[in-house]
């Protein structure tokens, strides 16, 4: 087991070293440079620098290097935990995203636990009644929330918010609270606005763990252990429940592994749309402005996610159904 | 179950392709977002004044005891008649009366006693301020609002909005500290840190006065010792400033002298006349401490906080292990980021407000200075306003919701036209009117034909030379209906005109030039066109002189000021019905199309500008080939500002203009008038670019009810940092 854990951390990092070439490679892939983007930005307002100063922005970020020697310096500060400088922030990266990480987090856990406080039951119950009105209904909702684009409902739920009940556009915070320091009244607040995301995101993932613990559970109840389970006259309720439900729950939680990468990159135009403090925005913002060490940091992040959430799935599958055994080698 | 089995590597590829799709394709569609912010408030603030080889036409100046240029002793400002000459101005395309807070100029005026806002008297009382009066500098500036709501009163937070750390000039244009400045109808320069001003007669010698008694908001002297810190370690050090800023120089590349005469008077000179030079300070990269991205610009620097990072100052290795221990790679870049007190509130600053949380923040908020050297008309120390508090929003269409909600005080920034409708609808509810500001004649889509292309071996040679032809570029400018595009794209508003279109623009050559080839007129434009044997081809389309089908590329860059996109698509359909010409539209992403026009491979371009809301001296970009951003002469703008690079113009009118223009920016304001007007006369006989629609009220400022001493009726320009032409400080609030 231990050796197992071992090989698989060997493996993560090497697979973070490959993401970091990468993500650097991505972020140099656009035409120009974080210079070039901000001229075209200041003359999109009309304005524009001096080819003298632009040359002095170049040389102050280190953009007159060519990008391997950039990427080395990068990368040899990542060893340190260093993710490196943002240009347009002029602070370190660490400092500009560490505050969006907890939020980024919360909404992602959230949504999650969401995603499956409703998905689960609603898809044991479609299974069980096959073809009955409630499974239709399930089903139907279920598909009209995957078709649905979750930035309209954003926007949606946005103006309603606003229109009818009155509240501040936007944001996980109110303004009073927005910078404030962490606090109880704080968290209360940001309860009070986290569950708009959390139900836009959640009901997107929702049709699809639905319909997969649907399938799985159908698969599941035909086969013969259900059968003789149910001959020895065990409660309908502990039965499924004991045993085809503990199968059909395999995939949810695989799945749920990609759920923080997913929340960070799939969930950035939601959380535009509702100005959220997530990493999201900021990722889209730096991709845009050629923030290399800032979108490069993100990207990495999501990267160390992903493999972090992958080897958590795994751990967790492995716990969860001991049918998944070593082998030895 | 190993980590670089198919199935994860798939998704970490899938996560790259993410990535790439969103670093690559993906930014056409949401830069449209990001760009369209820039809608509302066009800016200048860098400008480039380089200018070679300069045939120096010697200004005589006959017998003039006066010094030209020196504003203040022609001043005669009262209270209540305002100075001729800003009147008069108030014709332009001014929405409602004119009224503006004003510079009380004579100095037997001006208050003799002060007073202060209650919660700086508080801490006078407590000892934790000097007085009002010792605070003050001995002349401060005065300021008279007597023609909006008066003297005001103080308190209250201007609640704004930004979109992040690239926006820093929000607070720029609020929080001005130029040396000196406009008046708000842009029409003349006005004492502002600077007490005092003067060019010697043929403008080689410019001498600037401070105000006496002026303090930093640490409480420490304003004096000529921190613009000659400045000068001495920032212009002139080699490893803040590694390449000299194009405003430092003359003509020939020779760097101006910077002299401190005493502690309050300061001298700059020049090897050869640099007639614009007042005006470039008064707006542009040198415009102050607050106001100067991070370059280093300015023009001045808190000496006594700025030294502990110097090399100079520290010794290099002290410097260098500061900066190390900041995460900077050397002391040059940690010293330039620290000289921004955007991004760096602990530095002291000139102005109005100082930064309390900076723009790299979730929040920015900025207090009152205690040491602000203005006053109102009855000696209150200015600004009334406590507090600006700028919300970050991540996306334009959140903050345009947010201002129709009510929640910001005065913002115009970032609210894109399009709202207007939903504004309007608010209004009452949100608390608020919605004010337009007179937006001077720029054609906010203008279409730039390429006089350089193919000159250089670069692109159709051909197709160059009939980018050359004037009755080509007539043709194409009166072969489509720009009502159309006043309808679809600006929403009815503005009038279509030529690039001349500005009646009160000082460089605006006459009415007569006013729609000069600029209005439809089919039978004309194909007479030109046949005229210069373009014959119809199997296709319908009009081919080239040697019978090749003729094909004109236009880029757009997308998202960027209003739908170029949408206008290019409806004048495509124009030329195609009405003249037979075939155009190619390229949607282009913004850094692509620098890289398009500094390459020379730009055929036509889409661009705002063209009869400049700019004055031609200070920004004339899209006014004649000055730089690799000029789309009628990209190549020769290069070569204009290095004769190094690609080479003189084929095109004779546009090596006129430049020779007309190199003449122009060596003389002092009042002489250049002639030769300002006859540069737009060329471009718009010569058709140098085709402009759509001017004077579009594209710039809307949203104002709640409570907010006082907002000025109507006066220009929004860049030069002028506009809101910060309005006098801020001067707002108050009646709550």
């Amino acid at each position: 087991m231990a050796l197992y854990i071992g090989k698989r951390v060997l493996y993560g990092f090497i697979a973070i070293w490959i993401i970091s070439i990468l993500s650097f490679i991505i972020i140099q892939l656009p035409p120009g440079d974080y210079v070039s983007s901000y001229i075209a930005n200041l003359a999109a307002q009309g304005s524009s620098l001096d080819q003298a100063e632009a040359e002095n922005l170049r040389i102050f970020y280190g953009l007159d290097k060519p990008w391997h020697i950039q990427y080395l310096k990068w990368a040899s500060r990542i060893v340190t935990g260093d993710l490196g400088y943002s240009f347009e922030w002029e602070k370190p990266v660490m400092s500009v995203i560490q505050g969006r990480i907890l939020t980024t987090v919360l909404l992602a856990l959230f949504a999650l636990v969401f995603t499956w406080l409703f998905a689960i039951p609603i898809g044991i119950y479609s299974a069980v009644h096959k073809y009955s009105i409630g499974d239709y209904l399930a089903t139907f909702l279920g598909f009209l929330g995957l078709a649905i684009p979750d930035f309209l409902i954003a926007l949606i739920a946005m103006w309603f918010g606003y229109s009818i009940f009155g509240w501040s556009v936007g944001g996980l915070f109110s303004p009073e609270f927005g910078t404030a320091p962490w606090s109880i009244a704080k968290f209360l607040d940001l309860m009070k606005h986290l569950w708009v995301p959390v139900i836009i995101l959640g009901t997107a993932g929702m049709a699809a763990m639905i319909r997969v613990v649907r399938a799985n559970l159908l698969d599941e109840l035909s086969k013969p252990y259900v059968v003789t389970a149910r001959a020895k006259g065990i409660s309908e309720w502990k039965l499924i429940m004991k045993y085809p439900v503990r199968m059909a729950l395999n995939p949810v939680i695989s799945m749920s592994a990609y759920l923080l990468p997913y929340l960070i990159s799939g969930s950035v135009i939601v959380s535009v749309v509702l100005s959220l403090p997530t990493l999201g925005p900021t990722l889209l913002k730096s991709l845009l402005s050629q923030d290399s060490y800032l979108a490069g940091g993100i990207i990495f992040l999501i990267g160390i996610f992903t493999i972090l959430g992958t080897l958590i799935s795994d751990l967790l599958l492995l716990w969860i159904d001991p049918r998944i055994k070593f082998e030895a080698r | 179950m190993s980590i670089l089995n198919p199935y994860r590597m798939i998704t970490v590829l899938l996560l790259a392709f993410a990535a790439i799709s969103i670093a690559c394709g993906g930014t056409e569609v949401v830069t449209e977002k990001v760009v369209q912010t820039v809608v509302v408030e066009k800016e200048v603030v860098k400008e480039v004044e380089k200018i070679k080889e300069v045939e120096v036409e010697k200004v005589v100046i006959q017998e003039k005891e006066v010094p030209v240029d020196k504003v203040v002793t022609k001043e005669v400002v009262t209270k209540y008649t305002p100075e001729e000459g800003e009147e008069k101005a108030s014709g332009q395309a001014a929405t409602g009366e004119v009224a503006y807070t004003r510079q009380v100029l004579d100095k037997s005026k001006h208050p003799t006693s002060y007073g202060e806002s209650p919660d700086l008297a508080a801490k006078v009382k407590s000892g934790d301020l000097p007085p009002v009066e010792d605070r003050l500098p001995k002349n401060p500036m005065v300021l008279d609002s007597s023609d909006l709501d008066g003297v005001g009163k103080y308190g209250g937070t201007w609640k704004r909005a930004f979109t992040g750390p690239a926006d820093e000039q929000n607070i720029e244009r609020i929080s001005k500290n130029h040396m000196i400045f406009w008046n708000s109808q842009m029409t003349e320069l006005r004492p502002h840190i600077a007490e005092d001003f003067e060019s010697n007669a043929d403008a080689t010698k410019f001498t600037f006065k401070l105000r006496e008694g002026m303090k930093w908001s640490d409480g420490e002297p304003f004096t000529t010792a921190d613009v000659m810190f400045w000068y001495e370690h920032i212009l002139l050090d080699d490893n803040v400033l590694p390449a000299k800023p194009g405003y430092s120089k003359t003509a020939n590349g020779e760097m101006g002298v910077w002299k401190a005469v005493d502690d309050y008077t300061y001298t700059v000179e020049f090897s050869e006349p640099y007639g614009v030079y007042l005006e470039l300070v008064s707006g542009l990269s040198v415009a102050g401490h607050l106001t100067q991205f991070p370059v280093c610009g300015g023009g001045f620097s808190p000496k006594h906080y700025m030294s502990q990072f110097h090399a100079a100052f520290v010794g290099e290795e002290e410097a260098n292990k500061l900066a190390k221990d900041a995460g900077y790679d050397n002391w040059g870049t940690h010293f330039c980021a620290k000289n921004n007190p955007v991004k760096n509130v602990d530095s002291p600053v000139t102005t109005a407000w100082m930064p309390i949380k900076g723009f790299n923040e979730e929040e920015s908020v900025w207090e009152r200075n205690p040491y602000y050297w203005a006053v109102d008309a009855e000696g209150n120390q200015l600004p009334y306003l406590d507090k600006i508090v700028l919300s970050l929003a991540e996306d334009v269409e959140v903050l345009g919701l947010r201002v129709v909600a009510g929640e910001f005080d005065i913002q115009g920034r970032h609210v894109k036209p399009d709202k207007l409708p939903l504004l309007r609808e608010n209004e009452e509810k949100g608390g608020y009117r919605v004010q337009f500001t007179s937006a001077a004649g720029s054609s906010a889509i203008t279409v730039y034909p390429n006089q350089d292309y193919g000159a250089h071996g670069e692109g159709d040679k051909e197709i160059g030379d009939l980018l050359r032809e004037a009755d080509f570029r007539r043709a194409l400018s009166i072969g489509f209906d720009r009502e159309q595009i006043r309808e679809a794209i600006f929403l009815g508003m503005g009038r279509s005109a030529s690039a001349c279109a500005i009646p009160d623009e000082p460089y605006a050559p006459g009415p007569e030039y006013d729609q000069m080839w600029s209005t439809l007129d089919v039978a004309k434009a194909n007479e030109l066109l046949d005229g210069l044997g373009l014959k119809e081809g199997s296709d319908g389309f009009r081919t080239k002189p040697s019978g090749d089908p003729l094909v004109l590329d236009v880029i757009a860059v997308t998202g960027a000021f209003t739908d170029s996109v949408g206008a290019a698509e409806l004048i495509k359909k124009d030329w195609a019905d009405n003249i037979g010409i075939n155009l190619k539209i390229t949607p282009t992403e913004r850094s692509l199309r620098e890289t398009r026009l500094k390459n020379n491979e730009a055929m036509l371009s889409i661009w705002g500008g063209g009869g400049a809301s700019e004055p031609l001296f200070l920004f004339p970009n899209h006014d004649l080939a000055f730089n690799w951003e000029s789309g009628m002469g990209p190549a020769s703008g290069q070569w204009f500002q290095d004769s190094s690079v690609f080479g003189p113009p084929l095109s004779a009118s546009i090596a006129k203009q430049q020779e007309l223009w190199r003449q122009g920016a060596a003389l002092p304001r009042s002489e250049r008038i002639d030769i300002g007007k006859e540069i737009r006369k060329i471009a718009c006989e010569e058709v140098h670019a085709i402009t759509t629609i001017t004077e579009t009220p594209a710039w809307i400022f949203v104002i709640k009810n409570y907010v006082r001493n907002f000025p109507t009726g006066v220009p929004f320009t860049t030069v002028g940092q506009t809101p910060g032409s309005f006098y801020t400080e001067a707002f108050w609030f009646d709550q």
